[in-house]
C-alpha cells in the first residue's frame, strides 16, 4: 500500500485576489453596523412614527396627519426660515472672521507662536457646550460683563438686550463653532506656498488682486468645506439655541424638543425629517457649487 | 549701448546673514545673462533684488535708468520665471498665460491674439484650454515662460528654471530658451548653479560666491582666464601651482613653483616675490611631442591612467610634489603607461595666475 503524500493545496489565485480586495471590509464593519443599526434603523422607525401617530385612538392607522399640518401651517415654515436665517448668519460670520484668522495663522512661522495661537484657537473645543452658553448668559446678560463695559464706556444708556434673542444665539453660536471654520481654511492655505501670490505680484497683481485671482480661489476648497461643517452643526444645534433663546427664538431643533416633551412623536418626525433634509439639500448645493467652480480646472495636487 | 539692469552696491541683509553684499552689475540690452554660483552664494536673492520680491537693506536697483529700489513687483518692468514655476492650477493654460494682460485691462480681442502669438512661440498652439496639471514638465516650462513673455517685459528674469527636468529634457530646453531669446531680444537674467548651462547659453555670466560678484565676462573669458581660485575651480577644473613671482617676461610672468620656472599670464604686474597660484586646464596639459613646442616644457613620470571614453585622464609627476591631471584624447596616449617617463607641457596663455 502506498501513501498518499498530502500536498499543500495551493490557495487559489482568484480567492487569494478577492481575500485582499474586501480584507479592508472587516475594518469598516463596525461603523457600518453601527451606522446601520442606529442611524438608519432609527431612520426608518421615525418615518413610520411619522405616519402612525399611534397612541392617541388605540388602533394605529396609516395617516399623513402629521405632515400635513407641518406643510400647511406657515408657522412652522416661519420656524424653517429662522433656522435658515441663523445657519446662514452663523456660517457668513465665522467665514469673515475665521478666514482673516485662518489666513494668519499660516504665516506664522516661530513654532512656539504658532502653538500659542492653536491653543487660544482650538482649547474652547475642550470645553462643554454648555458650560461655554452659560459663560454667554452671564457676560451677555443685562447685568453681565459686555453690558456694564458699555454703559461705563457712555456709549449706552439702557443695557442693550444680547440674551433670550437671535443675536445672542448667533454670538455663542459663531463663538462655539469658530474652530470648524479655521481649521479646514488653514489646511488649505497651508498648502499654497508664497510663490503663488509672487508669480501674480509680477504680473501685476496688486496684493488685493493677488490675494482675489489667486489665494482664494485656490482656498476655496477649504471655504467651503468649513461652511459646511459650520452651516449643518448650527441648523441640528440645540443646546445653544435653546439655552440663550430662552424659549423666545424656535428653531427645528426646539420644536422637535418641544414635541418629544409633550409625547407628539408623530410630530416631532416629521420636524426631524424636515431638519435632515434641510441638512441634505445644504450638502448637495454647496457641493454643486464647488463642481461647478472646478469644472474647467481642477486643483492639483503636487 | 543701452543698460537694462543697473545694480550699484546692493546689499541684502537676512538678519546677521549678508545674503547679497555689495553687488554692482551692468546688464545691457538684449543680454543673456546669467548668475552663476553654488546654493547659497545669493544669485537668486540678487535675481529677487532685481524683480522685486525683496528690497535692499542699502545700494540701489536701476531698470532702463529708472531708480526702482523701492518699487513692488508689479510696477516694475519685469517677469520672472519661478523656479517652482508656480502656475496656477485653478485656470488652463490660455488664462494663465492671459493673467498680466487681463490685470492690464487689455482689450479682449488683443489678449486672445498676444496669447496664441506667445503660444505659438513657445511651440504650444492648440494647448489652450489644457489644464496645468495636464502638461508635461517641458510644457509647464513653456508656459510658465509664455505667461512672463507675453507681458513684454523690458527684463526677463529667470531662477533656475530647468532644474527640475531630466538631463535630456533640460539640453532641448536651453537650447530653446537661447533660440527664444534671440527672436525676442528681450534681455534675460539667468539663475544657475549649473556652468555647463551658464557657458553654454549666456553672453555674459557673474560668477557669485556668498553674496559677492567674484568675476563678470563673457564665457570664453570666465573659462580661459579665471580671475580667483573660486572661479578656476567652480567652473570646470584646473591644476593649482602656488608659487613665487620670478619677474616678468614680455606681456607674461615668469612664476617659480618649486625649482621649476613656469611661464604664465598675468592680469596685472604682480610684484616679484608675490605669492602666487597658478591654473592650468588638464585639456591644456600636452604630452610627447606637442609639449615640446611649448613655453613650458619638462620631463615627468606617469602615475595614473583613466580611460574615460573620449579622454583619458592622466596623474602626470613632475617631482619635487608637482602632480599636474592631464585629460588627454584617447588617441592621443600612444605609447603611454604607469611608471613610464614622458615629456609634459602648456603654453604659457594657458597658465593663468589668480588674483588671491
Amino acid at each position: 500500500m502506498t501513501l498518499a503524500v498530502p500536498r499543500a493545496v495551493p490557495v487559489p489565485r482568484l480567492s487569494r485576489r478577492l481575500r485582499a480586495r474586501y480584507a479592508h471590509l472587516g475594518l469598516v464593519a463596525p461603523a457600518l453596523a453601527l451606522s446601520v443599526a442606529v442611524f438608519w434603523l432609527a431612520m426608518l422607525i421615525l418615518l413610520v412614527m411619522s405616519l402612525y401617530p399611534f397612541l392617541a385612538s388605540g388602533t394605529p392607522r396609516l395617516t399623513l396627519e402629521a405632515w400635513r399640518k407641518f406643510v400647511g401651517d406657515g408657522y412652522y415654515w416661519g420656524v424653517v426660515g429662522t433656522t435658515v436665517y441663523l445657519a446662514t448668519l452663523v456660517t457668513g460670520l465665522t467665514l469673515v472672521i475665521g478666514y482673516p484668522a485662518a489666513y494668519a495663522m499660516s504665516k506664522i512661522h516661530r513654532p512656539a507662536l504658532l502653538l500659542g495661537a492653536y491653543l487660544i484657537l482650538f482649547s474652547p473645543i475642550l470645553v462643554s457646550v454648555v458650560v461655554r452658553t452659560y459663560g454667554w448668559l452671564l457676560l451677555l446678560g443685562r447685568e453681565g460683563a459686555v453690558n456694564y463695559l458699555l454703559r461705563a464706556a457712555g456709549v449706552i444708556t439702557e443695557p442693550l438686550p444680547l440674551i433670550f434673542n437671535l443675536t445672542g444665539i448667533v454670538i455663542a453660536m459663531v463663538h462655539i463653532l469658530l474652530p470648524f471654520m479655521v481649521f479646514p481654511i488653514l489646511g488649505v492655505i497651508g498648502q499654497l506656498g508664497p510663490e503663488m501670490k509672487e508669480a501674480a505680484m509680477d504680473l501685476g497683481a496688486t496684493r488685493w488682486q493677488a490675494f482675489r485671482r489667486v489665494t482664494l480661489p485656490l482656498t476655496l476648497p477649504g471655504v467651503v468645506s468649513g461652511a459646511q461643517i459650520v452651516f449643518t452643526l448650527t441648523v441640528s444645534a440645540f443646546v445653544t439655541p435653546f439655552l440663550m433663546g430662552g424659549g423666545k427664538v424656535q428653531v427645528l431643533s426646539s420644536l422637535i424638543y418641544r414635541d418629544m416633551e409633550a409625547v407628539n412623536l408623530g410630530f416631532a418626525s416629521v420636524t426631524a425629517f424636515v431638519l435632515l433634509g434641510l441638512a441634505v439639500a445644504i450638502l448637495l448645493l454647496s457641493n454643486r457649487l464647488v463642481s461647478h467652480i472646478y469644472a474647467r480646472a481642477e486643483v492639483e495636487r503636487v | 549701448m543701452d543698460v537694462d539692469v543697473e545694480l550699484v552696491e546692493v546689499t541684502k541683509c537676512f538678519g546677521p546673514v549678508r545674503a547679497v553684499d555689495g553687488v554692482s552689475l551692468r546688464i545691457s540690452r538684449g543680454e543673456f545673462f546669467s548668475l552663476l554660483g553654488p546654493s547659497g552664494c545669493g544669485k537668486t536673492t540678487t535675481l529677487r533684488l532685481i524683480g522685486g520680491f525683496e528690497l535692499p537693506t542699502s545700494g540701489v536697483v536701476r531698470l532702463q535708468g529708472r531708480d526702482v529700489t523701492d518699487q513692488p513687483p508689479y510696477r516694475r518692468a519685469t517677469n520672472m520665471v519661478f523656479q517652482q514655476l508656480a502656475l496656477f492650477p485653478h485656470l488652463d493654460v490660455f488664462e494663465n498665460v492671459a493673467f498680466g494682460l487681463r490685470l492690464r485691462r487689455v482689450p479682449a480681442a488683443d489678449v486672445s491674439r498676444r496669447v496664441r502669438r506667445v503660444l505659438e512661440l513657445v511651440d504650444l498652439g492648440g494647448y489652450e484650454r489644457r489644464l496645468i496639471h495636464q502638461l508635461s514638465g517641458g510644457q509647464k516650462q513653456r508656459v510658465a515662460i509664455a505667461r512672463a513673455l507675453v507681458n513684454e517685459p523690458a527684463v526677463l528674469l529667470l531662477d533656475e528654471p530647468l532644474g527640475s527636468l531630466d538631463l535630456k529634457l533640460r539640453l532641448a530646453m536651453q537650447a530653446e530658451l537661447k533660440a527664444l531669446q534671440h527672436r525676442v531680444g528681450t534681455t534675460f537674467v539667468y539663475v544657475t548653479h549649473d556652468q555647463g548651462e551658464a557657458l553654454t547659453m549666456s553672453d555674459r555670466i557673474a560668477v557669485m560666491r556668498d553674496g559677492r560678484v567674484e568675476q563678470v565676462a563673457v564665457p570664453q573669458e570666465i573659462y580661459g582666464r579665471p580671475r580667483t581660485r573660486f572661479v578656476a575651480t567652480f567652473i570646470g577644473e584646473a591644476n593649482l601651482l602656488e608659487g613665487r613671482v620670478l619677474g616678468r617676461n614680455g606681456d607674461g610672468l615668469i612664476v617659480g613653483i618649486g625649482p621649476f620656472q613656469v611661464r604664465a599670464q598675468g592680469r596685472d604686474a604682480s610684484p616679484a616675490g608675490a605669492a602666487v597660484t597658478v591654473a592650468v586646464r588638464p585639456e591644456h596639459v600636452k604630452v610627447g611631442t606637442a609639449a615640446m613646442a611649448c613655453a613650458n616644457c619638462w620631463p615627468a613620470v606617469v602615475r595614473d591612467l583613466t580611460f574615460m571614453g573620449p579622454v583619458v585622464r592622466c596623474l602626470l609627476a613632475l617631482g619635487e610634489g608637482v602632480v599636474l591631471t592631464a585629460e588627454l584624447h584617447n588617441d592621443e596616449v600612444g605609447d603611454l603607461r604607469v611608471g613610464g617617463a614622458v615629456t609634459v607641457g602648456w603654453a604659457q596663455q594657458h597658465g593663468v595666475v589668480l588674483q588671491e
